[in-house]
């Protein structure tokens, strides 16, 4: 099915490193407790990644935010027939793997079609739904585009490392392909014209055209083995007791056809989002990142700089035992992707002890800081007038009293403005954690898009809450410098 | 005969390959002030800072109260600081502390006094050098003369058996200079052994017991003031004082 992305790339650079740390592995079968655990524990942890309506999305239920779709039904299915409670984690697309195979989930029920690849590193439950293949096309060009052939040289969108990119690349060699990370964003090109189709799964087609009345779609004709494109749980590799008798629900949901069911429920909530898809009528979603933003970015920066001043103290000192130490995590933090080191906190330390998505997204997002905090706070040291360090040595001050009483204070002063800009940046950079599931502002526009269909306005929502956030700190910023420089 | 309060023995100093002090004997006389002048890149400053250790010198031996302090270990040379003090050319006033904060830092992190002892006796070395008006008022906001009378005050506060001058009216405005140069002929008067590095030859000339005048890393020649000015026996000296006296 649809989404794919990143997930085995991030089992490449991180399950083998977390194997080293846990003792976690694939061998797991020799002693499998899956299914006891569960029971004992009474809660069955799912992951999924809302926002790929009709499978999984958010909703408003009596004024809260939850997760619906098919999938959830399936999940909430399953969690009843092994008699306990079902808790759901939302993380990106791309996380949902990795969480599983590192046990900070039970399963992951996202949509996940069960390739060759993925079954590498993880174990997967039988087919629980199949939709098929359909492209999305503009209702005006459906006598151009009668059938999938005659897209044969046209323009075609699929999502980023999606199995429909991969279908297309194999049918489509001679049309002109292109992808996105996003299906919002596919569609809205779609709609202005730069696609002229999209490659999506049937029921994701048909919420598509259901809620755009510029919108068609038609089969993509591809002939398909339907063990690689039905839609499947995921379990960590070894966990047979755990997938027997999710198994059996499944046989279940079949028999009974409840996946019919759980569509019809899932275009309710779709419809109950897109019957008011004014951006005020979102307004908690947005109301819920900013605090989230806020929230990781005023953490962040406090522990950023408590860290930073004890790293730039470290790679300062004489000794080699401290200063090695801190030169080296700058030099790893500064020459690394922030998005790598929250996967990182999120999965590997996570391992060690289990982490809330929030607070290892403020984990990361401040270790990372600290690293530049500390190269700001040197660079003030180091432009300081020689001279007042020999004057405070010249009445006898030792080293703490001096960088104490002396350079850190006028240090600080000097560095403001770049400290301020290290700020701000944490404020728009914390936006990564929205990959680990953490509901900040990148989340929530992601969730809303997902909603409402509306490819442009939550950007414009999310970007002018984002300004008004960096415009208020930098006024105060200024405010503060002004009243430092007045003494 | 007067006793040394400071002896120099062979004192060198290189700085990438450059000699920049060729091996300075020499004594600083208690209760005495002794002036060192000479041309610009002599060595005086070099000198100064070497024998406090703010640039510890590449051999030679500075003998103090018995130690030498090129063998000191980090920590007695902290000790040091109390009782050599440093007046700088730029002042090196601590912008972001008050007046009296400047003066007191000392006397409360390193001889541990409390507070309000300290304050007393800021305000003391601040009206000796005629700056406790100012006592609440930051760095930026004074003149040249004015930050450099505070920075005495500061040493003094470190009550230093020895205080050290480098160039402390080179940074001034001219109607600065007498100022400064009235609280250091103040401290003259009441026997405080001082080395004064300096331009101002009719004040060194007024002030010293004694005037060192360096070039090229060395001391060319040694002698009171008048004897120095009035009849210099080398050819550099005669070269330099008929220089700066025409200005």
């Amino acid at each position: 099915m649809g989404k794919t992305k990143i997930e085995s790339i991030l089992a490449i650079l991180l399950v083998p490193f977390m194997m080293l740390f846990a003792g976690m592995g694939t061998t797991a079968s020799a002693d499998d407790n899956s299914l006891q655990k569960i029971k004992e524990a009474g809660v069955l942890t799912v992951a999924t990644s809302p926002d790929y309506p009709p499978f999984e999305f958010r909703a408003t239920i009596n004024g809260k935010s939850e997760d619906v779709g098919m999938d959830i039904e399936v999940a909430k299915q399953i969690a009843k027939d092994l008699g306990v409670k079902l808790k759901i984690m939302n993380m990106d697309f791309g996380s949902t793997l990795v969480a599983v195979q590192t046990g900070k989930v039970d399963m992951a029920i996202t949509g996940v079609n069960p390739t060759d690849e993925r079954r590498q590193s993880v174990d997967f439950s039988d087919i629980y739904y199949n939709g098929g293949q359909s492209f999305l096309i503009q209702k005006k060009d459906l006598k151009k585009y009668k059938s999938a052939k005659a897209l044969h040289g046209a323009k075609i969108g699929t999502q980023t490392g999606s199995l429909q990119q991969t279908l297309s690349k194999k049918y489509f060699s001679d049309s002109t392909l292109s992808s996105m990370e996003k299906t919002p964003n596919l569609v809205f090109s779609l709609k202005s014209g730069k696609l002229d189709a999209v490659g999506v799964e049937t029921p994701v087609a048909a919420t598509y055209v259901e809620n755009n009345k510029d919108l068609a779609m038609i089969n993509a004709g591809y002939t398909l083995d339907k063990n690689e494109t039905g839609a499947a749980v995921a379990f960590a590799k070894g966990s047979d007791s755990l997938a027997a008798a999710v198994n059996k629900s499944i046989a279940k949901i079949q028999k009974q056809h409840l996946t019919d069911d759980y569509l019809k429920t899932a275009a309710k909530y779709m419809k109950g989002n897109t019957k008011d898809t004014s951006m005020m009528h979102y307004w908690k979603y947005f109301y819920n990142g900013f605090l989230n933003t806020t929230l990781i970015a005023v953490v962040a920066v406090v522990f950023g700089i408590l860290l930073g001043i004890l790293l730039v103290l470290m790679k300062l000192s004489a000794w080699k035992l401290l200063s090695w130490p801190a030169t080296a995590y700058i030099e790893i933090v500064r020459g690394t992707p922030m998005m790598v080191q929250v996967l990182l906190v999120y999965f590997g330390l996570g391992a060690i002890v289990n982490l809330p998505a929030l607070l290892a997204g403020i984990i990361a997002v401040a270790l990372n800081s600290a690293a530049y905090v500390a190269e700001i706070i040197r660079g003030g040291i180091n432009s300081l007038d020689k001279g007042q360090k020999e004057a405070a040595q010249s009445i006898g001050l030792n080293k703490v009293d001096t960088m104490r009483f002396v350079v850190l204070p006028q240090a600080f002063k000097n560095i403001w403005p770049s400290l301020g800009n290290e700020f701000i940046s944490v404020v728009k950079e914390s936006s990564i954690v929205s990959i680990i599931g953490v509901s900040d502002l990148i989340y929530q526009l992601n969730v809303v898009r997902a909603d409402t269909y509306r490819a442009v306005a939550p950007i414009v929502v999310v970007m002018v809450i984002y300004f008004l956030m960096t415009f208020t700190l930098t006024r105060l910023l200024n405010h503060f410098e002004r009243k430092m420089n007045h003494d | 005969m007067t006793k040394a309060a400071i002896e120099l023995k062979d004192i060198t100093k290189e700085f990438n390959g450059n000699q920049v002090l060729k091996g300075i004997n020499g004594e600083i006389d208690e209760g005495q002030v002794l002036a060192i002048i000479g041309p610009s890149g002599s060595g005086k400053s070099t000198l100064l800072r070497a024998v406090n250790q703010l640039a510890a010198p590449s051999s030679g031996s500075v003998i103090f109260e018995g130690q030498d302090l090129t063998k000191a270990k980090k920590q007695s040379l902290n000790h040091l600081g109390e009782k050599i003090g440093m007046v700088f050319q730029s002042f090196n006033l601590f912008p972001n502390h008050t007046v009296i904060e400047n003066v007191t830092l000392g006397p409360r992190r390193v001889k541990k006094l409390s507070d309000e002892q300290a304050n007393q006796e800021a305000m003391h070395y601040l009206k000796q050098v005629g700056m406790a008006e100012k006592a609440e008022a930051y760095p930026d906001s004074l003149s040249g003369g004015q930050k450099q009378r505070v920075a005495i005050a500061r040493a003094l506060a470190m009550q230093p058996k020895v205080l050290f001058f480098d160039e402390p009216t080179s940074a001034l405005d001219p109607e600065n200079v007498g100022e400064v140069l009235k609280v250091i002929q103040q401290l003259a008067s009441e026997k405080m052994t001082m080395v004064i590095v300096t331009h101002e030859m009719h004040f060194a000339k007024q002030v010293a017991d004694k005037i060192w005048f360096m070039a090229d890393g060395q001391i060319v020649e040694e002698n009171d003031a008048e004897g120095l000015f009035s009849h210099p026996k080398e050819e550099k000296t005669k070269h330099f004082i008929e220089q700066v006296l025409m200005d």
